[in-house]
């Protein structure tokens, strides 16, 4: 497990900010650094897991990046870095949470590890209602294939139920709850344009 | 814990924890949305506040059903999710609209706000209802509905406070077997001779089929 540290990518134009941020971070993550939106774009892939985004940068801003970052299907949680408190609109823009410049070691690790714990819990609902979709449509198939699957399934189903109730997930605090009903409708909306019709 | 007052047809349990989430379900007209207002009006008598989220009914309507039951509207909020050019303001600021059931996001900030302004009324025991589940199920996957579901009973327990949503269960439909496992508390009604009949089902309470009379 300790070679699969989770990376996060920081994104600010001043330099002497994702150096702080690398300096305090490095420690426990894999450290991306863009020091402008075009750099965000080309750092990002399939591994990076947490975005930390300044909203106001010269060229392309904070917003553009999360904008296209959503388009391409990145379903990383990003945080938006900015001066101002701008509460639950975050989350209409697609953004999961904010931070508040400048942020404390403490802050930032909270924050990310919260966006991860929310990640865990999407991922494990989605396994978890696979499942379940799968115990529904059992009984159209034969006897007594269908009895092996069901004993499977039913312990999967247990398995992962204790998985979902074991995740830190925030679902108390507003933003946390938001940015997981957010996710769910955006990989929901990515599901349909995979071209899965519904029956 | 939160008292139902009678509020189910059954009669019993006549309260529950608080964080739990109760799904009614039952065929059409079979007054699956009774239950559902009568379970959010009998918290009015305990100072409790409301959210309904509706798929269904219009805001007008909702309200009228928590005035019928002697509700407070001081502490009633809306959140008006119809699909079909529904949206717009509606003048009050208990009553929010979102354009479609699929607007989770929407919904979500919605209710998180109407919370918000009960809490600033002083109303941190909240019961939430959504009316109904059956209408999600039209704009969405069932899979992304249950997860939805989840997550919202989730958020309850978290904060204690009671949900209650009304589902639809015609012949065929197999929403009650995927998104009813959401909830803790199933409330089943089912038609029987000329009338309708209910139990109750939860963890580790199940109560044998009752008539409703009404």
């Amino acid at each position: 497990v300790t070679d699969s540290r989770p990376t996060v990518l920081v994104v600010d134009d001043e330099t002497a900010v994702t150096r702080a941020y690398s300096r305090m971070l490095a420690d426990r993550y894999e450290v991306r650094v863009a020091n402008d939106g075009d750099a965000a774009l080309d750092l990002l892939d399939e591994t990076v897991e947490v975005v930390l985004l300044d909203r106001m940068m010269p060229g392309r801003s904070g917003d553009e990046v999360l904008a296209t970052l959503r388009e391409r299907g990145f379903d990383c949680g990003v945080a938006m870095v900015t001066a101002v408190e701008p509460e639950l609109d975050v989350v209409e823009m697609g953004f999961d949470t904010y931070l508040q410049k400048p942020p404390s070691r403490e802050r930032l690790v909270e924050t990310i590890e919260a966006l991860l714990a929310r990640r865990d819990y999407t991922d494990e609902l989605r396994a978890y209602t696979a499942d379940l979709e799968k115990l529904a449509v059992l009984p159209d198939r034969e006897e007594a294939d269908a009895a092996t699957a069901r004993a499977q399934l039913t312990e999967s189903l247990s398995e992962r139920r204790e998985r979902l109730a074991g995740t830190d997930v925030d679902l108390g605090d507003d933003l946390g709850f938001l940015s997981v009903v957010s996710q769910i409708e955006r990989r929901a909306d990515g599901a349909g344009a995979d071209g899965g019709s519904s029956a | 814990m939160y008292d139902l007052d009678g509020a189910l047809p059954t009669g019993e349990p006549t309260a529950v924890d608080a964080g739990s989430s109760i799904v009614v379900a039952g065929p059409a007209f079979s007054g699956q949305e009774d239950v559902l207002f009568d379970v959010l009006a009998a918290g009015d008598d305990h100072g409790e506040g409301a959210v309904v989220v509706t798929t269904d009914r219009s805001a007008r309507k909702v309200q009228q059903a928590y005035r019928d039951r002697g509700g407070d509207e001081e502490r009633l909020y809306v959140v008006d999710a119809r699909g079909g050019g529904a949206g717009g303001n509606s003048g009050s600021r208990r009553v929010q609209t979102v354009s479609s059931p699929a607007d989770l996001t929407g919904i979500g900030i919605r209710l998180v706000q109407a919370l918000r302004a009960l809490e600033s009324q002083g109303v941190d025991r909240v019961r939430i209802a959504v009316h109904s589940v059956s209408t999600f199920v039209q704009y969405l996957d069932e899979t992304v509905v249950f997860q939805f579901f989840h997550t919202l009973t989730g958020r309850v327990q978290a904060t204690d406070q009671l949900l209650v949503a009304s589902l639809t269960d015609g012949p065929g439909d197999r929403t009650l077997d995927t998104v009813g496992s959401a909830f803790d508390v199933l409330v089943q009604i089912r038609e029987q001779g000329d009338g309708f009949e209910a139990r109750v089902a939860q963890e580790t309470l199940r109560l044998p089929w009752t008539p409703i009379t009404r």
